[in-house]
């Protein structure tokens, strides 16, 4: 697992080259930067994946079952499982979308669910990202400036090859298609994972689309090539988050949207991927109830757990959390990328008593999670290897089945002693190894 | 139950060409259990592919998307429909309609006109309820046009002390959620010449109750709904966006007669 430090500043060299950047807000302002590659790989091992890949399957299942129930029957709300004001005030449940049915009934086409192992080894989930999770393709290309850097450490290790998932990606596409061509919109250059967008319309054979490329008309969406011609899109993998999707339906100053998109998505005419509405899904409050809706949807024990999670909404959790702020991670449920998470233990007594009153204020906005000790992983920095805290980001693909995607993106802490691993916030990553056998 | 004819006209004039034009129309009434649509005629110009659909509300939209260059932009919709507020039927409630939305959150003001509310309303019905919050916010607040506009929100109406049917009816609809009873925002026309018009609707044992604070009455038959939904920005009876325009000056026409 070492073989591949010496070619560290060059595949970091290529991957700059490629242009693999992150795009960073920061203070309104745009800053594009390089997404550090860390050469050690983090290793899964045979018997460990088939863990994990049954634990997401399950999650995902349960997740897609209850989107198509909340956007339905609410049977869930009825029978109880579920307060309704996580649904109703949860700023991702889009009333618009209500009653629609998606091709194939899937709304999470693709999902990107985060993970961690403590020092006692069990994985838990920290988050489920069900709209539009980002990161697949920065282990694809490092995995291939590897193996041309260094062909024998592919000869020698038995490593699925991540190189499959452009064509996994390509079947849901197909899959859920309904009836035309399959486009990846991208809202432009500026968003922070341009590069991602570009690299997997070239994996799946996608059209890659602005949004001044398609329009709607007749309840049927359109790509217009350059010259004039129409073309009729059946799935349209859009990176562009539901709030700015349609102007007609949505955000009316959008100008990143396709006006009537909703509309043709309603009409079945064009399956969306993922489907606008998930939100409500992998909202931080709702992820508390993700082991009940297994056992509600499944019937089944929830194969992976969940980080000890505290929700203040509730009268003796609130006691709880207010008690112990120090020793608890407390997050802001709307808030996502890494932005509005707050470790106890780091903030001064004003600003605990802030968070204090903010918490007492609108108890349903937070969540408060124990620390987990995370198992360190091997990083190699200013020459020489040093321990990280680390998470892993595995996509699991849902068309006519879900499979769950033999790599993964493992993100790492630049600082050390950090729990915060979002690139947005400055990480770094790692390749992903699942041995096969 | 009355007999009503009724026309809506909208007419757009830019000072200088549009391209691209989309729009959404929410401008036809719908059939259910007490309002029926027995005439219905329609003409929008220009136009190219005219596509009638749903929105999540369960409103009727017409969707359209003209590319060829135009200065003006028309909407007329005639018809007969005949409403007996009688004959509504139960509908299950959507969750929806009791929580704050975009333009109904309650602030300061709203809540405080909540709480005297709550204090009147102890034991009362849904109906009776919105009854007494009218009555609480009309002692508050005066009809004046060109106070408010479209962006207005309930509180910051309620601030202004001064405003139109759109804001009576989100404050209305903001005092009556907070005081946990369901509301609903409606677009429509009442018997007349004039505008649209904008009320309120509570959910009343399985009934949706009209009301209108704008004028200090209960919706009756003379009253026809185009579109429902959480506030205002779910009803816009005509959403567009085109490029290209400069100025652009709206005329509308709202009449309904009894026959």
């Amino acid at each position: 697992m070492y073989g591949l430090i010496d070619h560290k500043d060059e595949i970091n060299r290529l991957l700059s080259r490629y242009g693999v950047k992150f795009g960073i807000y920061k203070q309104n302002e745009f800053h594009e930067r390089l997404f550090p590659f860390d050469t050690i790989p983090r290793i899964l091992t045979k018997d460990e994946f088939a863990f994990l890949e049954r634990g997401l399957t399950q999650r995902v299942l349960a997740l897609n079952l209850f989107l198509n129930d909340i956007y339905g029957e609410k049977k869930v709300l009825r029978d109880g499982v579920l307060p309704e004001d996580f649904v109703y005030r949860s700023t991702g449940f889009l009333p618009p979308c209500e009653h629609i049915t998606p091709s194939k009934r899937v709304y999470n086409h693709i999902s990107g669910i985060d993970l961690v192992q403590g020092k006692d080894l069990t994985w838990y989930v920290l988050e489920d990202n069900l709209r539009i999770p980002s990161g697949a393709s920065y282990p694809m290309i490092a995995r291939d400036l590897c193996r041309r850097a260094s062909p024998s450490t592919f000869q020698n290790n038995a490593v699925f090859d991540n190189r499959s998932y452009g064509k996994m990606l390509k079947k849901v596409l197909d899959d859920v298609n309904l009836g035309g061509i399959n486009v990846i919109l991208t809202p432009g250059r500026y968003n922070s994972a341009f590069f991602e967008h570009s690299y997997l319309a070239e994996q799946t054979g996608a059209v890659f689309a602005m949004p001044q490329d398609l329009f709607v008309e007749g309840n049927v969406l359109y790509y217009s090539e350059y010259s004039g011609t129409r073309r009729r899109v059946g799935t349209v993998y859009r990176r562009i988050s539901d709030e700015y999707l349609d102007p007609m339906t949505f955000l009316p100053e959008s100008l990143l949207g396709v006006p009537h998109l909703l509309d043709a998505y309603r009409a079945g005419n064009v399956a969306v991927v993922n489907a606008p509405g998930n939100g409500v899904a992998d909202d931080k409050g709702l992820y508390y109830f993700v082991p009940a809706l297994i056992r509600y949807y499944l019937g089944e024990t929830p194969i992976l757990e969940n980080a000890p999670t505290f929700l203040p909404y509730y009268e003796k959790d609130l006691h709880y959390v207010l008690e112990n702020l120090d020793k608890l991670v407390i997050k802001d449920v709307s808030e996502s990328g890494g932005y509005g998470v707050l470790f106890g233990s780091n903030l001064s007594s004003h600003e605990r008593e802030t968070l204090r009153a903010a918490i007492l204020d609108c108890p349903r906005r937070f969540i408060a999670q124990e620390v987990i000790d995370f198992k360190d992983l091997s990083v190699f920095e200013d020459g020489k290897v040093t321990a990280r805290k680390a998470d892993l980001r595995a996509f699991v693909l849902y068309g006519d089945e879900i499979s769950v995607w033999k790599g993964g993106l493992t993100r790492f802490a630049r600082e050390e002693g950090s729990y915060v691993v979002n690139s947005s916030q400055g990480g770094g990553f790692k390749d992903t190894w699942v041995l096969s056998r | 139950m009355q007999r009503l004819e009724f026309s809506y006209s909208m007419k757009i004039a830019f000072s200088s060409p549009v391209v691209r034009h989309c729009f959404s129309l929410r401008c036809l009434p719908f059939s259910n259990a007490h309002q029926r649509v027995c005439e219905l005629f329609l003409e929008v110009s220009p136009h190219n592919v005219l596509t009638e659909t749903a929105d999540g509300f369960g409103n009727r939209i017409l969707t359209d998307r003209i590319t060829q260059e135009h200065t003006d932009f028309s909407v007329y919709v005639s018809g007969i429909a005949e409403v007996d507020i009688t004959a509504k039927e139960k509908e299950e409630l959507n969750g929806i309609y009791k929580y704050p939305s975009q333009y109904t959150h309650c602030g300061e003001r709203l809540n405080e006109v909540a709480e005297i509310c709550r204090v009147q309303c102890q034991g009362e019905t849904p109906t009776q309820t919105a009854g007494i919050v009218m009555a609480e916010l009309r002692r508050r607040f005066t009809y004046q046009s060109g106070v408010t506009n479209i962006q207005t929100t309930a509180e910051e109406a309620l601030a202004g002390g001064k405003g139109v049917c759109q804001d009576y009816a989100h404050m209305q609809i903001a005092v009556c959620r907070a005081l946990g009873v369901p509301a609903r925002y409606v677009v429509g026309m009442q018997e007349g010449t004039g505008e649209t018009h904008a009320w309120a609707e509570i959910y009343d044992n399985g009934i949706w109750v009209g009301i209108d604070p704008t004028n200090n009455k209960w919706v009756d038959d003379r009253y026809l709904t185009l579109s429902h939904g959480r506030d205002f920005a779910d009803c816009g009876i005509n959403r567009g966006l085109f490029i290209g325009g400069g100025t652009q000056t709206q005329t509308i026409e709202a009449t309904v007669r009894v026959v």
